[in-house]
């Protein structure tokens, strides 16, 4: 388990892989997986202009 | 597979899509190198350790021109191609090949400089939409229903400064039911199809439209393929509506979006993808 860096609500790793983006459960905010072991995350990259599908 | 295939992975960020594609390889027993956009890099010589082919799901479209060229360069095979990244990951150079190869698509007019988008939204005729040309999800699209929205718009965009924003692709609004199309192809197969249902004009499943399963036989399935062999073949979610004079393709994805499209359809869209890589990666 770890916090979200904007409104520090618990977070916990539910199977998640290094890498992975979700919104926190709380305010929502996109975190990006930092690492499992520890589990950390950080707020995730944001949208640049040449994002897309 | 034990043969010492490895699949690279190049990403941005892990989304419920990369998930499914890293599972589809483990399920098959396929060894993945996650490459991150972020850290990697490329010198001129070719590293002693690489991946037999590489699928490409870095949301950045600069970074996927850049890094296929280079894993071409080291002789890698890319899912997909450079060529089909640089085309269909510009909605401008894919009109242009759209057209070339006679496939039905929207009215489109292109303009370098604010002068000219005036007139060429006066060539196309109101409402018409103004899109960016390298992007997605329906960011920074507009609806132009008049002379003083497009005069706003028009200022809005150049204000913003970047090269990417003072290019102008102009194209007719297709008048449409509430939904559109995707197609979502892989090599020579329309492995799934499924309507993009919203009130907004936009219905991208990223802004919260509501989907459902399309039959890909017929029309739908013919005009997929013939669009994505258009840009080159490959991995391809094909945009298309349905409009007065039939069918168009609005726009053609590179590096597409599947998990709506999975839950819509129930398709293995991951399956198809590693599978496919794999038969590019052993050519």
């Amino acid at each position: 388990m770890t916090h979200c860096p904007e409104c520090e609500a618990s977070v916990t790793t539910n199977e998640k892989i290094p890498g992975e983006v979700f919104p926190c459960p709380d305010c929502g905010t996109d975190l990006e997986v930092l690492g499992t072991a520890p589990f950390s995350v950080q707020p995730a990259p944001k949208e640049a202009e040449d994002w897309g599908e | 597979m034990s043969d010492g295939f490895r699949l690279g992975l190049f990403v941005t960020i892990v989304r419920p899509e990369e998930k499914a594609i890293l599972a589809a390889a483990e399920s098959r027993g396929i060894p993945v190198d996650r490459l991150d956009d972020g850290e990697v890099t490329f010198g001129l010589e070719r590293p002693a350790r690489l991946p037999d082919v590489v699928v490409n799901r870095s949301v950045s479209h600069t970074r996927s021109i850049y890094a296929t060229r280079c894993l071409a360069h080291y002789g890698v095979p890319t899912v997909n191609a450079p060529e089909v990244v640089e085309l269909a990951g510009d909605k401008i150079l894919t009109s242009l090949r759209l057209s070339e190869r006679g496939v039905p698509t929207p009215r489109t007019v292109v303009a370098l400089s604010a002068e000219a988008a005036h007139r060429a939204i006066e060539e196309i005729g109101y409402p018409a939409v103004l899109k960016p040309a390298i992007g997605s999800w329906g960011r920074l699209m507009a609806k132009v229903d008049n002379a003083e929205q497009a005069e706003q718009i028009i200022e809005h965009k150049s204000a913003l400064g970047s090269p990417l924003h003072s290019v102008f692709y102009v194209q007719e609004f297709v008048e449409k039911p509430d939904r559109d199309l995707r197609a979502f192809v892989v090599g020579e197969t329309v492995v799934a199809a499924m309507y993009r249902r919203s009130t907004d004009w936009r219905t991208n499943a990223a802004r919260g439209a509501v989907t459902e399963p399309a039959p890909v036989s017929g029309e739908l399935g013919e005009l997929a393929l013939r669009a994505a062999t258009a840009v080159g073949g490959g991995v391809l979610a094909v945009d298309l509506m349905e409009g007065e004079r039939g069918l168009v393709v609005h726009e053609v994805n590179p590096t597409p979006e599947f998990k709506a499209l999975a839950a819509a359809t129930g398709a293995d869209v991951a399956g198809a993808i590693v599978d496919y890589a794999v038969r590019q990666g052993r050519r």
